[in-house]
């Protein structure tokens, strides 16, 4: 039988998938109502950059910071997922512009990329478990046999 | 070639999100945000997912406003869809046996109790050629 445990993942080993990746997923709750949108990231010392145009969304950050990002992937037939809660800022110091600029983050999206925010985690958190190979659940490839009502 | 962004229509963000398996949920926890990686599988325009019972997931999503994610890059062409809507438990029996015959195998082997439709108050995507950053100015 395939061993589909989960590990959980010590945070070093969050933060090297983190480095792997280039594109996270952010959400965030507008108008009381959860908005999710993939961005491209990069890791800056133990905080996550991102750009983003989604200029109104962002907006709200300034009143509602928290956060939620998450990146997932197939690595060696292990599937991997981080997620990391925190609070995002907008950043607007000349000084830290200039710095974020110069992070390995290479939008995807050709459109205008107005706002850099940064989000300082107050929680990482990953796990990762083999895939189960569905032939192995259901070795005659079909659906799980189930009782049906006479 | 176009460097535009093209925003899809619903009936290709359906077409799109038919051809992924692994997608993101984004859920209001005492409104603080959360995000939970799913496996999935489009059902008539819904999407519809499994999961364990007494979950902190199943707990915070079961008759609330949900936003869901999936995105590809394939051949320099990136998209992405965002599904929001409601997340229903599937309980009517006619419905859940129907929800066993759709092909929906999660990775993780763990028993999976509920199946759960989102049902979408609104669909959006996005696609465009990704920027090759090799061939801007250094």
């Amino acid at each position: 039988m395939v061993d589909t445990s989960t590990q959980e993942l010590a945070e070093n080993e969050c933060w090297e998938l983190l480095r792997t990746q280039q594109v996270g997923r952010l959400a965030l709750i507008v108008d009381e109502r959860p908005v999710i949108f993939p961005v491209n990231f990069a890791v800056d010392q133990g905080t996550i950059v991102f750009r983003s145009a989604e200029g109104s969304k962002l907006d709200t950050l300034a009143d509602r910071p928290h956060v939620a990002f998450e990146i997932d992937g197939l690595l060696d037939g292990e599937a991997f997922s981080v997620v990391v809660t925190g609070q995002g800022t907008e950043i607007e110091a000349r000084d830290e512009l200039i710095d974020a600029l110069e992070l390995p983050l290479y939008p995807w999206n050709p459109g205008p990329k107005h706002h850099f925010v940064r989000i300082v985690p107050e929680s990482v958190t990953g796990r990762r478990f083999r895939v189960a190979d569905r032939r192995e659940l259901h070795p005659d490839d079909t659906p799980p046999a189930r009782a049906r009502p006479e | 070639m176009t460097s535009d962004i093209e925003e899809l229509t619903p009936d290709t963000c359906w077409e799109l999100l038919s051809t992924e398996s692994v997608g993101r949920l984004a859920v209001s926890i005492a409104n603080q945000p959360d995000i939970f990686p799913i496996n999935f599988v489009v059902d008539r325009e819904s999407v519809v997912f499994r999961t364990a019972e007494g979950t902190k997931f199943a707990a915070a999503l079961l008759g609330r406003g949900v936003a869901f994610e999936a995105d590809a890059e394939a051949d320099g062409v990136a998209w992405s869809v965002v599904v929001k809507g409601q997340a229903r438990e599937i309980e009517e029996m006619y419905e859940l046996f129907a929800a066993e015959d759709l092909p929906l195998y999660p990775w993780h082997s763990a028993p999976k109790h509920h199946f759960v439709r989102i049902v979408p108050t609104e669909v959006t995507g996005r696609r465009f050629q990704v920027v090759d950053w090799g061939q801007l100015p250094a």
